[in-house]
């Protein structure tokens, strides 16, 4: 799976969650994303486990902030 | 709270606490229209919230919601300051959690884990019922998830102080809690746990990430159960099942396999048949009336009820039997008839889509499930969507189905009497009237609770209030019961009565369907006024408050000689009867003391 697939694949899940389109690039952040607050968060990581089949430790839910981090971990996961 | 809609329900796979949050978040209602819930968490509690919120605007059962700040579930009920007090709310829900409470039970030795527990149940106790004394409040209490770890392994059955023995003792002091008082009721969280697995409910992670008493799948699973308890505390209760025959409670058709052709028994499907009837008569033994409702002749229906070795149910389990070869949108209408009950608390099953479809449009009040297509899965669908869930059990709910069928009996003999007095006299009537006791409280709740015909002004006083109205010196709460030749109907009146100045007001009168046109409400005047006389009332003064179901008492009032005093534009009116110069109707019931 390549870095561009699972921005395609955050992008779905965060529509899914958020109930609208929204841009996302490695480098946007959650303040740059309305709706994206400390509540929120917890949902769009558990969607995104789903989505991709994986799971993260307490402390990657706790410090996943970021669209980079984010699939920097799933590539992570994915490869073992 | 929401008379006049239509009530929906959500099969499980439907459930998504993401969709939920989402509807919760498009604002909030009408909130005159809303029951008010407060939910007070030893947790975080912002997602149930919202999933509460969200399914309640899905099942046409809208909320108005307050939060407690995160474990200030202790100032919120002690403080009569506090935001809680002010909210005014209709329902406390305390959401618990278990991982809280974990380090507590296991910083103690096996040896005081027991005591330990029963002190933090206590804790718990105290708050509700603190809780359970807002006015006019009903508070619902998560019970406790025993947790799945077990250091001893299989040995835990044998420890006494093991962490899952401290839980369910603890459950057991709510148990005990709930049963002693009438307006609290619990949400039996480990038994949705067990349904869904522990591993899917607990979510250590996210305990201690943002204190989340489980994984927010869950979440709409207890939400949809508190919800359950909210619609039966305010009388939206499911009373009868209606039932299809071939390939419902049996495997094939009648009409052409015959008898010994059809599939009930020890073989093959036929065990899934003779399960799902099990569960029925469970049903029915809770106070759930069984119709049958089935294209078919009659004596060829009955049949089976009557001779097949292997039929659960019987002919004295069904309360009303139909099986003509009339559309079924007409039969339902006629059983509903029959039975006297309303629409909305009928649930049909039925195994053809056909036939569902069809009472889902026409019919659109009757609750219509969809049906799994293997029989096998008859029993856990159904009972997944806990739609008889309720809140009072009364000593009568056992014998329902038998006073029904005495009801349908009478009524055929009816016919054979032209004229009704002569009738009634003849069926040798006899009623008690009595203040309300502690023993007659549950029934007299649940039929103020269920009674939507038969009612003059729709309030739905909780055994909380009726009991509190009891014991107040202005106030009578009084109960009328009816026996005849043909059996005993049980409890089937209830009456508040309240003195102002002068005047007896008569906050709530209540009658069960099925003893209209037996004269009973006449032999409740004629006490009333005596009840009046005696606490030196001059009049009595009654009030009609229409709703879209009980146009049958509109002239309630006049029939009984009443007066009118006031009509307003919403239809409500006011009648006034002096005591003094009253003539006693005197009907054929005699009194029983």
């Amino acid at each position: 799976v390549t870095r561009e697939e699972i921005l395609a694949g955050l992008g779905d899940v965060f529509c899914q969650v958020l109930g609208r389109e929204v841009d996302l690039a490695e480098e946007t952040t959650p303040a740059e994303v309305e709706g994206w607050d400390s509540l929120a968060h917890v949902t769009l990581i558990l969607a995104t486990e789903k989505r991709f089949g994986v799971k993260f430790t307490g402390a990657e839910i706790a410090n996943a902030a970021g669209i980079g981090a984010l699939i920097a971990l799933i590539e992570k996961k994915l490869r073992h | 709270v929401c008379e006049g809609r239509k009530t929906t329900y959500l099969p499980s796979e439907q459930l998504d606490y993401v969709k939920l949050m989402a509807l919760a978040r498009e604002g909030p209602e009408d909130e005159s229209s809303c029951a008010r819930v407060a939910v007070l968490g030893f947790c975080t509690t912002h997602y149930y919230t919202q999933v509460l919120e969200g399914l309640g605007r899905s099942v046409g059962f809208p909320l108005a919601t307050y939060e407690s700040d995160y474990n200030a579930v202790e100032q919120a009920v002690l403080d009569q300051k506090s935001d809680l007090y002010t909210f005014n709310p209709d329902f406390v829900v305390f959401a618990t959690a278990v991982q809280a409470l974990r380090p507590h039970l296991l910083n103690v030795p096996p040896s005081q884990r027991l005591e330990r527990a029963t002190q933090e149940a206590e804790r718990v106790c105290a708050l509700a019922r603190r809780a359970a004394k807002l006015p006019g409040v009903n508070v619902v209490v998560h019970k406790f998830v025993v947790p799945y770890e077990r250091p001893w392994g299989n040995l835990t059955g044998r420890i006494e102080g093991s962490l899952s023995s401290a839980v369910r003792r603890m459950n057991e002091i709510l148990d005990h809690l709930a049963a002693e008082t009438a307006n609290i009721h619990l949400v039996d969280c480990d038994h949705i746990a067990s349904v869904l697995g522990k591993r899917a409910w607990f979510d250590e992670r996210l305990w201690f990430h943002s204190k989340s008493f489980c994984h927010p799948d869950a979440l709409p699973h207890v939400a949809s159960q508190a919800l359950d308890l909210f619609r039966a505390v305010k009388g939206r209760l499911v009373k009868c099942l209606l039932l299809d025959l071939d390939n419902t409670l049996w495997g094939g058709i009648l009409g052409d396999e015959g008898l010994q052709g059809i599939r009930l028994g020890a073989l093959g499907d036929g065990q899934a048949y003779v399960a799902f009837q099990a569960y029925l008569q469970e049903l029915r033994r809770r106070g759930i009336l069984l119709a049958v409702c089935s294209k078919n002749d009659e004596e060829a229906a009955r049949q089976p009820f009557r001779e097949h070795p292997d039929m659960v149910l019987r002919e004295e389990d069904i309360a009303c039997f139909v099986a003509n070869w009339d559309d079924k949108v007409h039969n339902v209408r006629r059983i509903a008839e029959r039975l006297n009950i309303g629409l909305d608390s009928m649930v049909f099953i039925d195994d053809s889509p056909f036939e569902r479809n069809l009472v889902r449009d026409l019919v659109p009040e009757v609750i219509v499930p969809e049906m799994p297509e293997d029989p096998a899965e008859y029993v856990p669908y159904l009972d997944s969507l806990n739609l008889f869930e309720t809140v009072q059990v009364s000593v009568e709910d056992e014998k329902r189905t038998e006073m029904i069928r005495a009801d349908v009996q009478r009524r055929g003999e009816a016919t054979k009497f032209g004229d009704l007095n002569q009738y009634l006299a003849s069926l040798g009537m006899s009623a008690a009237f009595e203040p309300v006791d502690e023993y007659h409280l549950p029934r007299a709740a649940q039929l103020v609770q269920r009674t939507n015909q038969f009612n003059l002004t729709t309030i739905r006083h909780t055994a909380a209030e009726l009991q509190q109205m009891a014991q107040d010196p202005d106030c009578r709460v009084l109960y009328a019961t009816l026996e005849d030749r043909f059996g005993d109907s049980g409890l089937v009146s209830v009456v508040v009565g309240r003195r102002v100045g002068e005047d007896m007001e008569i906050v709530t009168w209540v009658m069960s369907c099925r003893v209209v046109s037996r004269r009973l409400e006449e032999f409740v005047l004629d006490r009333l006024v005596e009840a009046a006389r005696e606490v030196g009332c001059r009049r009595l003064r009654g009030r009609y408050v229409p709703t879209r179901k009980n146009a049958l008492v509109a002239g309630h009032y006049e029939r009984l000689g009443f007066r009118r005093a006031e009509s307003s534009p919403d239809g409500c009116t006011t009648w006034e009867l002096d005591v003094s110069d009253y003539e006693p109707f005197d009907p054929p019931i005699r009194r029983k003391i």
